[in-house]
């Protein structure tokens, strides 16, 4: 075993001790259920000790503004953009997300990701008319005029891999193969700190040709004891947990203000086009690493969190802000192949329905 | 009143826009890098499996809705019909969206679709509805002939577990569609007469049980006239939901939904299962 002072690199102190203590004294802990511990065991895994990793960062925003606010969204006097008010909602005869969301700036006007407001939302006669902002996400921030929210993005984005990565690094300390059962928190201290940690039990394998190379990161799952154990049952092993983070945002245009405030049923293009791109984005990033850590791996079972908020840009002007966290286990192929019969066998549990069948209650 | 909700979701669906992210990703699953994402539990991924499906891709469709207004009368019973429009087309957008990405991975069916409100800190009457599944294609096509499709030709859509799944395919049926009823109902005042008159007094409000039957009653005939388009046997799975949502205690929208289902053989058995009392606690799947 490699020296746990090493594998422990940027783990404070405090557990570092706790760690070696931990290695030395042969008592091993874990988070699991006896359901759990015995369905792992089944997989010819064995727990080794539980894991911590934590990060405490704050969060905030470089100075600056997009400057959406002056003259871009206000409703003005753009001739030959008016038209009768249309009512309906633009390309959504086919459900699209609504027109526009391609159009090239109109003509002259705008700099460049800039687009006109979709023709059927012009209003009757008088000039109304505006410019839709674009919504812009965390990978393409540099070139934009969001360039203050970057380093809050990059933040966030790093808090969640570093708490993973210090746990990890806890479980190779102690020898462990790998770690299952993991659960993230996020929690706010006094409104400035940000606590990102990560918990999870940390595991080996019975059978020494598994065994972890001298080197190689531990692999890790947040999927339960019971779900490895299925895993495994059916030939799946957890390769390691990916992370598709996003940060998308837009200025609150005029396009956006007049569907809000309309009487009539409508979709809000802006704020579909907002989350759908954060989510997009998130799912990306989460596919590139799940390949990363799985080469051709085979599945990705996941969750999903998405979040929104607002943040004052100029005056009266909002800034509309969605961050999407997909959170995948990759599972690949183990080389021992499955080890049940592969098939499945009926049972009809005689426990009260509590845990329903469908997944209404996931 | 029996106006139908806006029709069901067009059958052309590469028609349908998705954003230009969305096709690069679907592009690249669809050109067979084997990495697929799913928001199955593992028992799902592999009774879905097992059951001759490959998930192909976890399909996402998304909504953020604006919804009217409309004013009700404070002592009568009637159905919000553009607030029940206004929950039907959304819901219909998010779905048909995820149906569109699904078409884009060449997928034969959506399995586990969870369909979602979230009324999101930007303002009260803005909701997103989100629509999320795992996109399947059948290893052999149905027994029965012709395809796992419906005959819209859309990719069938279930909101079934992977396990119902599985008990479903195994007994020979097959999901045909997600169907839909929605009504958004206002339940009358009663006046302060109506309401002195009945005081101390154990009596069946008459008005209030009628609204609640009228509105229950066109949310499910409005599904049930979904699934008879889709020329199905049944629906399984049906929930009945009342949603107050935001509009106060008087307006509350009924909703009814469930899986719409096709026999894919004459006999339906499925192998007597076994009765084991598991030792783990009740709350554990």
């Amino acid at each position: 075993m490699a020296d746990a002072g090493d594998e422990l690199r940027g783990v404070p102190p405090v557990a570092v001790d706790r760690v070696r203590h931990q290695r030395d004294s042969g008592v091993r802990g874990s988070l699991l259920s006896a359901p759990a511990a015995a369905a792992i065991r089944s997989a010819d895994l064995e727990p080794v000790g539980e894991v911590f990793g934590c990060i405490v960062i704050t969060l905030g925003w470089l100075p600056g503004s997009c400057g959406y606010a002056y003259g871009w969204n206000r409703g003005g006097g753009w001739g030959g953009w008016s038209g009768a008010w249309s009512g309906g909602v633009p390309g959504t005869a086919g459900g699209g997300i609504a027109g526009g969301t391609t159009r090239a700036g109109g003509p002259g006007l705008g700099g460049p990701g800039f687009r006109m407001a979709p023709a059927g939302w012009q209003g009757g006669g008088r000039g109304w008319g505006g410019y839709v902002t674009p919504v812009v996400v965390s990978g393409d921030m540099t070139s934009s005029r969001f360039t203050w929210a970057q380093p809050y993005a990059e933040a966030v984005e790093h808090a969640i891999g570093e708490s993973h990565r210090r746990m990890l690094a806890e479980a190779a300390a102690l020898g462990a193969d790998g770690v299952l059962g993991i659960t993230r928190q996020t929690r706010s201290i006094d409104g400035t700190g940000h606590e990102y940690s990560s918990l999870g039990t940390a595991v080996r394998h019975v059978d020494p040709r598994w065994r972890r190379e001298a080197g190689k990161a531990p692999w890790a799952a947040t999927l339960t004891g019971e779900d490895v154990a299925a895993a495994a049952s059916a030939g799946y092993g957890p390769a390691g947990v990916a992370f598709g983070y996003s940060l998308a945002l837009k200025h609150e245009d005029w396009q956006l203000r007049q569907q809000r405030g309309s009487f009539s049923n409508l979709e809000v293009d802006g704020l579909t086009e907002l989350l759908t791109a954060a989510r997009a984005d998130a799912r990306r990033s989460l596919a590139r690493e799940a390949r990363g850590l799985g080469g051709a791996g085979e599945v990705v079972v996941r969750d999903s969190s998405l979040r929104t908020f607002e943040r004052p840009c100029t005056g009266e002007d909002k800034d509309l802000m969605a961050e999407a966290l997909f959170v995948g286990t990759v599972l690949v192929r183990h080389p021992a192949g499955p080890r049940g019969s592969g098939r499945t066998l009926t049972v009809l549990p005689l426990t009260p329905p509590s845990a329903p069948a469908t997944r209404r209650g996931r | 009143m029996t106006e139908q909700p806006p029709q069901g979701p067009t059958t052309d669906l590469s028609a349908v826009h998705l954003p230009p992210d969305a096709q690069q990703r679907l592009t690249r699953m669809r050109q067979g890098t084997q990495l697929f994402t799913s928001d199955l539990s593992v028992n799902e991924f592999l009774l879905v499996r097992e059951a001759g499906f490959r998930p192909v891709g976890l399909v996402l469709g998304s909504s953020v809705y604006h919804v009217g207004l409309q004013m009700a009368r404070w002592g009568r019973n009637m159905e919000m019909d553009r607030l029940t429009q206004a929950m039907y087309h959304a819901r219909e957008l998010a779905m048909t969206r995820m149906e569109a990405e699904a078409h884009e991975l060449g997928a034969d069916g959506i399995v586990g679709v969870r369909l979602e409100i979230d009324f999101k800190e930007f303002g009260n009457d803005l909701a997103e509805f989100v629509a999320v599944g795992t996109a399947v294609v059948g290893d052999e096509p149905p027994p029965t002939g012709g395809s796992w499709r419906n005959n819209r030709g859309l990719p069938f859509t279930s909101d079934l577990s992977g396990q119902d799944f599985w008990t479903l395919v195994q007994a020979g049926y097959a999901p045909l569609g997600m169907v839909m009823g929605t009504c958004v109902y206002h339940i009358a005042h009663r006046g302060p007469f109506a309401a002195l008159q009945t005081m101390g007094t154990n009596v069946e409000i008459e008005q209030y049980t009628e609204a609640l039957y009228d509105a229950r009653e066109l949310a499910m005939s409005r599904m049930q006239a979904e699934a008879e388009a889709l020329h199905a046997e049944g629906i399984v799975g049906v929930q009945l939901l009342s949603l107050p949502h935001r509009w106060g205690g008087h307006t509350t929208e009924f909703f009814a939904i469930g899986t719409a289902i096709r026999p894919l053989r004459e006999d339906h058995v499925i192998a007597t299962p076994q009765l084991v009392l598991p030792l783990t606690d009740g709350g554990r799947g």
